[in-house]
Parts: C-alpha cells; structure tokens; sequence
C-alpha cells in the first residue's frame, strides 16, 4: 500500500530504510515484548521511594515538596516515560560515531541521500515500534496508577504537551547527531560521550524533577535544551505551567531546536570537509 | 578400534522463514514457518591411527559441520561418533585434552597481545608442563620459522604467520587427533605450500591421526593419501586419491604434435572431443577403454613426432564429481 | 582442590592478559573515573533532595542511606569489573557461534567465558564506593570490627555473584530467542530494586525481592552489616541465596549449549 502511494517520490527511499529497520526489530519477538513490558519498573521504586518519604515518621512539611505533592510527583515521573519515548535516542550517537571513525560514512556520502535524514528516519523508526508496543503497555500502567493522576489538563495543557513532546523529539535527535559529530574530530571518544550522555540525562529531569535541584541551579537549569526532553513535557501535563508562561517556554523550546539546526548544519559541514581532507 | 569411528551421523537444522514486507514480519510473530536443512545425512568412515585423511566438498557440503560434530561442538541428530573411544559431544576434559582443532580464518589468539601471551595461556589451559612447553614451542617455532616472531602483536602479523601460530597453539599439548578446518583459506601461495608442509612433516613425525577439510584440490593432493568427498550432506567417496581418478574419470588426454601438415578437426573428431587443435599440436579427450585402441589408428593415419597420453586433471574430475552427485538422489 | 588453584591461575592469567591489553589504551581510566564518581555524585543529590523533607526513610537515616548508596556503588563496580563486559560479549559469541574454541578446550566454558576480561577502570572506581562509606561511618560515628568488615566483605561477594547469576541467565537466553539487546534493559531495571532500603517495599513485592528475585539481598545485606540489623540467620540465607543462584546458571548454560549452533562456514 505504502508502496502505491510513496513509489516515485524522494519520500519513497526513507520509506524502504524504515520498514526494513522495523522488519529487523521486529524479527526478534521475545526480545521486543519483554523490553515494552519492563521498562516501567523503576515507576515503583519511585513510589514506594516518595511514599516513604511523603509518610515517613517525622515528616516535617505541608505535603509538599518545591511546589509539588505526592501525587504530583508520581504523575511527573510517570509521564517522563511518555516524553523520554520522544527524547531518548539510545546509541544514536555511539552509531554516528562509528560511522565516521570506521570510514563507513562513505556509502551515504556517494548516495543520494542525506545522512541526517537518514539517520532521522532510523530513529523515527525505532520510536515507531516502541510506540506501537506502549499502546499496549502504557495505557494499563497508567490505569493502575490513576489515583496519582489528579489533575485534568486544560486544552491549552494538552495543546502545550504535544507541542512539547514534538519539542522533545528534535531536541533529542538533533542533540544526539550534534555530539556524535565529534568524531570528526576526535579519536576516541566513546567514554567521553557517556559523560556527556550522564550529564544530559541528568539535566533533562529523568532522575529529579529540575525544580527540586538545589536552589542555587534551579534557575538556570530549567532553561537548557535538556529540560525540552524531560521536564518540560511533564510540568506542563500535570498543570505546573501557567497559561502566561506556556508560550514563553514552547518559545524557548523552538529557539533550542534553531539553534541545535544550525549547529548542526555547520559541524556537519566541516566535518565532512575534513573528512574528505582525511580520505575517509 | 579405529581412532576415528563415524556411524550413520547425521545433522539437520530447523531454520525459519518469512514472507518478505512488513505484513509477512507481523505475521512472523504470530506463527513461524519452518524448513529442514540436511547438513549432515548419514555419513559413516572409520580413520585410523597417523591417517591423513582430507575431507574434500564444495562449500556448504557438510564437511565443516561433520568436524565440529567430532570436535564436540555441536550434538548430531542422530547416529554416533566415537574418537579415541569418547563420544566427542560429550565434551568430557579427557577427550578435549587429546585432540585439536584448528580453522582456517579463525582466530582463537589474543589480537591486542604478543602471540606468546596466547601460547602461554594454551599451555596452562591444558596443563603442559614447563620443559615440555619449551621444547615442543623451539620444535615447532624452528620448523615454521617463527620463533623471532613470538613477541609480536598477533594484530599486526601476517595471515599466513598468524596460521602458523594458531597451528602451534593447538599442537603444544601434543594431542593425538588433529582436525583441520580449511587451514590454508585465504593464505597466499607460498604460504600455503609452507602450512602443507608442516602438516605434512608433523604427520610423519608424530603419528598423530590428522583430519583434514578443504575445498582446495592441492592440499588434498599434497598431504592426504586417502580422500572422503562429501557433498549435500552426504558422502560421496572413500578411497585412495588415485582410485577417484580410476571411478570417476571416463576419458583420458591424448596430446599430439604432428609432424608436418596439420590434421583438421573434422579427422580428429571422429576419435573423441578435440580440445585443442592448432598447427601442429592438437589435444583430444578420449574415452579410457578406446585410447589405446585410437593412439594406434592415429600413429597409422599422420606422421605424429610425439604423442602424450594423461590423465584429466583431478580438478576437473571433482568437480564432475560435485555436479553430477547434484543430480543423484 | 588442584583444580580450583588451576582455575584460580587462570584467572589470574587472563587478568593479567587483559592489563597487558589494557596499558595500551590508557587515557580512558581517567575519563571512567570521572563519569562514575558523577554519577555517584548524583545519586548523592537525589539522596539530598528525598532527605530535606524528612529524617528518615524506611528506617534509614541519611548517612545510613549514603552507605547502601556506597555498598551497591562498590557491587555494581566490582560486577562491571569482572562480569558485564563478559555477559555482553558472551551473548554476541553465542549469536554469531563463536564459542567453538572455547568449547574444545579442556576448561570449564563457563568460567573462560565469564572472566575472560577483566574491566581494571571498574575495580579503581569502586574505592569511590569504599570512600563514601568511610565517611558515613565516620559521620555516624559507629565503631566497626575486624568481623564486621569481614561479613561485610562476604556479602558483597554474594551480591557480586547474585549479580552475575542474573545477568549470565539473561545472557544466555540469547540461545533461545536470538537478539537480546532488551535483556540488558531488563537486567538494569531490575537492579533498581538494590538501590534502596528493602522496608519501603509492600510485603508481597518485599517477598520477591528477597527470594526470586533477590535484589534486596545484593545491597541491603551487606549494608544492614555496618549500619545493624543483620542477624545470623540472614547472613546464612544471604549466602544460601547466592550459592544456590550461581549453580543455577551452571544448569542453565549446559542447556543453553545444547542448543548452540555454530557458525556457518
């Protein structure tokens, strides 16, 4: 069917790229399933972490911890596995980085083809099939914990939500491409990328929501691109983003993926130069 | 007993298939589809002991698959081995410290590490003691020449001194079998011709009982008195190298040089199948039972200055052998 | 009892082998030291951060969390350092048949392909773990004895080997279903579970974790050693526990083997 409609237009070529990579996925089926149902077993300690905390003897406090409750909080970290589905990007850049240092590079850079986009398309076509096991997943999950789910999100809310997990998709892909550019220039830089990897997962919000990070940070840390891939998404679902604030940080949001474009655009530039210069 | 003792081995694989497209993957996870292959079907030989017997097919026949059996590597589905009295799959540590398998291409040394590391490992791995390990590593160092080698890197070797090495690996515990897998793949002539020899020495010298697979004709001609030819899975042949020429060679080459004038095809022709014919020098393919027969009506005929009458050469013959036994059941 | 000195000479062999190797590529230690002491160190914040509203959690104090934190940053190192690298490669050996030379050789596959490499940058990151429960000791000002220091020990190398079990199990699944690429996943997610302090778990998922799935005594015993709590009892299970897990794998990987399928040549 795909083939009828896309057969003959430049769109046809990333299509084939897609359904074979999602052929290859999906080839090994005890694997697949096993991964989609697992992943949510963090959400329990969690749980069981801050209902420690939220009922411990002792407590000092009004239920509330920054400016979120207990259910607050388990709704945020809930909903981080909707918008990581968008942001995360595993071995994205480990592949890129191979590519490059391996001379492998050569075969997109003779073909008609883009290797951004391509390697956009892979990724979307691993988000697809993730997406297509968390229908499965995700709904029953957030049902057993629908008594954390306290607030109902406006339409703005919602609005503001998918906007940001679109946000969150170009940020984390077009993070992910940027850094594994460095290999243009740098040997080895496999261990240096997990720093790099460590520090983003931190600053997007995955391990503490970035309005509890010490005060000193706080500030500052809201408002780089990490927190496009993780936080954000999440405050504005369960309602910490004011109607007046909403435009101001999808703002920020598209200005990162500008900037990230550009980025981008350049050391991709070079770094095929040089590439080139080095004779692959 | 026989050394090597292989009765009715067989080995069949369970592969799946799928329907190409992304419907045909769907469907794929729901019910798969699967087709038998016969790796292995129904081999039987017996080796004896300081034998050097080559295992000759064309790719995928079976051969590597029968060797991995008798190295323990894989179970068969059905049939039995024994070698040196144990059933190999049974892996037992008494068995895996008599015998050694070496592949060709296959690396079992450390690529990051001088190729003694490797050597020393090997030797703690089957307990060798000290002097022997010393004088067996100069024994053999001496005979490949590589003993100036053995501090280097194994990644920055060549393929033909890294198959040296992989052959030492193996032969430091002094093991009774030895089982070859394709060993001179990939190598260069000389190369090859310095692994042939060594084989070939280390046989006469130790008795050691040696299985070989290849689907180079020159490595089986130059070591192996006696060849098994496998193919689809199935053995073909078992017998001396000669006899395959005797039963599966129907016609010889008769070469001619003529005197003066030529002689046309069309006179040669009706002798046999004129494989060359230029000048004064022609080439015919002559069924064996007639050629003494056409050799004496010929010399009759022209003025022939030399006559030459051999076999087709044994390359040719095997892979008849191959395309025909295609055809058989 | 000589063949458990030869296995012990192997495996100081093959670490020997793989420092050797190791010595060639020298600037990652440095970089690998830096990326876990930062993650540690935000462990250490999220520790902060669930301690500013309350005192105690499960029971646990603050330093008394800070030394689980460092009892399973110490495990998790130790395991990198002998294991995981192993259990990865183990399982694209298994994929693409590679274990033919280790199945000729007259040694126990399973111990050649476990500790075949050793991850050196693992061993010195876990001194972070050994440093940060020194200070919390000092902070809570106990006073621990030889004997202590020596269970502790023990149970860390029971959790080391719990560890192993479970990840050399996933590992090898890979004889029955192909790619196990998720399998590390699941491995990760479940080693959540010994991060933190086993009370705050529900009883029926407590019983897991102390028993099917027992994560619980991977971390929390050895800590419960140092900050008290720990009876005999649970010292003798703890190691039950362990023992009867890693002959499990032996089982499990003599069945896997069964099914293995060299490559094709």
């Amino acid at each position: 069917m795909m083939e009828a409609l896309l057969k003959g237009t430049p769109a046809w070529k990333y299509w084939v790229i897609l359904s074979t990579r999602t052929q290859e996925d999906m080839a090994y089926r005890a694997n697949y399933m096993v991964g989609a149902l697992f992943r949510f077993l963090p959400l329990l300690t969690t749980i069981y972490l801050w209902y420690a905390v939220f009922h411990s003897p002792g407590y000092a406090g009004s239920g509330r911890m920054g400016n979120m409750s207990f259910p607050d909080i388990v709704s945020y970290y809930a909903i981080m596995f909707v918008a990581r589905g968008f942001s995360s990007m595993p071995g994205m850049t480990r592949d890129i980085s191979v590519d490059i240092k391996d001379g492998l590079l050569n075969r997109y850079l003779i073909r008609p083809i883009s290797y951004f986009w391509y390697q956009t398309m892979y990724r979307l076509a691993h988000k697809l099939i993730f997406w297509l096991a968390a229908l499965i997943t995700f709904p029953p999950v957030f049902y057993l914990i629908r008594q954390y789910l306290q607030h109902s999100p406006t339409a703005l809310e919602w609005f503001g939500f998918f906007v940001s997990l679109v946000i969150a998709f170009w940020i984390g892909v077009l993070f992910s491409f940027l850094i594994g550019c460095l290999a243009f220039w740098f040997l080895e830089i496999s261990t240096f990328l997990f720093v790099i990897m460590t520090i983003e997962f931190f600053l997007s919000g995955h391990l503490i929501p970035l309005n509890l990070m010490p005060s000193a940070i706080v500030k500052y840390v809201q408002w780089l691109p990490f927190g496009y891939e993780g936080y954000w998404p999440c405050m504005i679902l369960i309602g910490k983003v004011p109607p007046a604030q909403m435009g101001t940080v999808l703002g920020v949001g598209f200005l990162w993926i500008g900037v990230f474009f550009v980025l981008v655009k350049l050391c991709w530039k070079w770094g095929t130069q040089r590439y080139s210069a080095v004779g692959g | 007993m026989s050394t090597i003792e292989v009765e009715n081995l067989t080995k069949v694989y369970r592969v799946s298939k799928k329907k190409p497209g992304i419907g045909g993957a769907i469907e794929a996870m729901f019910k798969r589809e699967y087709t038998e292959v016969r790796a292995v079907s129904d081999v039987s030989f017996k080796i004896e002991e300081g034998e050097l017997v080559g295992f000759l097919g064309p790719n995928g026949a079976g051969k590597t698959t029968t060797l991995k059996m008798l190295s323990g590597i894989l179970y068969p589905t059905s049939g039995s081995a024994k070698v040196m009295g144990f059933t190999p799959w049974e892996r037992k540590n008494e068995y895996r410290s008599q015998f050694a398998l070496v592949m060709g291409q296959k690396n079992q040394l450390w690529w990051d590490l001088p190729a003694q590391e490797s050597l020393y490992l090997n030797k703690e791995i089957y307990s060798v003691p000290d002097d022997e390990y010393k004088r067996v590593l100069d024994e053999m160092t001496e005979l490949l020449q590589v003993k100036k080698l053995l501090g280097v890197m194994v990644r920055e070797l060549s393929l033909g001194e890294r198959m040296k090495f992989e052959l030492i690996a193996s032969l430091l515990h002094t093991p009774r079998v030895l089982l070859l897998d394709e060993p001179t793949i990939g190598l260069d002539v000389v190369a090859q011709k310095n692994i042939r020899e060594f084989i070939k020495e280390y046989n006469r010298r130790t008795k050691t009982t040696i299985l070989l697979t290849s689907h180079y004709m020159n490595d089986i001609q130059a070591l192996c008195d006696r060849v098994i030819i496998i193919n689809h899975g199935k053995k073909f042949f078992d017998g001396g190298l000669d006899e395959i020429i005797g039963k599966f060679s129907a016609s010889k080459l008769v070469s001619l040089t003529f005197e003066n004038g030529g002689v046309g095809r069309e006179q040669l022709a009706q002798f046999g199948e004129v494989l060359e014919c230029e000048k004064l020098k022609a080439v015919l393919k002559v069924k064996r039972e007639d050629v003494a027969k056409i050799s004496t009506k010929i010399l009759d005929l022209w003025p022939v200055l030399d006559i030459n009458i051999e076999e087709v050469p044994i390359e040719e013959i095997i892979q008849k052998v191959f395309v025909s036994s295609e055809t058989q059941p | 009892m000589k063949d458990f000195f030869r296995y012990i000479h192997m495996t100081f062999l093959m670490m020997k082998n793989c420092l050797i190797r190791e010595m060639q590529f020298r600037s990652n230690f440095v970089i690998r030291l830096f990326t876990e002491v930062l993650w540690l160190g935000m462990q250490f914040i999220y520790v902060e951060v669930l301690y500013s509203l309350t005192q105690s959690i499960g029971g646990w104090n603050v330093w008394e969390m800070v030394i689980l934190l460092g009892t399973n940053h110490i495990i998790n190192q130790l395991f990198e350092a002998f294991f995981f690298d192993n259990c990865t490669r183990l399982v694209d050996q298994i994929r693409l048949g590679d274990l033919d030379f280790i199945l000729v050789k007259p040694i126990n596959s399973q111990f050649m392909v476990s500790l075949r490499y050793t991850d050196y940058a693992s061993i010195t990151n876990s001194l972070a773990g050994f440093a940060m429960i020194g200070f919390a000791l000092h902070k809570l000002g106990t006073a621990i004895t030889a004997l202590d220091v020596l269970l502790f020990l023990l149970l860390v190398l029971n959790g080391i080997f719990i560890l192993y079990a479970m990840m050399f199990s996933l590992s090898i699944l890979t004889f029955w279903i192909g790619r196990a690429s998720n399998l590390f996943e699941l491995y990760y997610q479940l080693t959540q579970f010994t991060r933190y302090p086993g009370e705050i778990y529900r009883f029926g998922l407590r019983i897991v974790l102390l028993t099917a799935i027992p994560m619980l005594v991977v971390s929390n015993f050895p800590a419960k050693v140092l900050v008290g709590g720990l009876l005999n009892d649970h010292l003798l299970y703890a190691c039950a526990i362990g023992l009867s897990f890693l002959l499990g794998t032996g089982w499990l990987w003599n069945l896997g083997l069964k099914r293995y399928r060299s490559a094709s040549s």
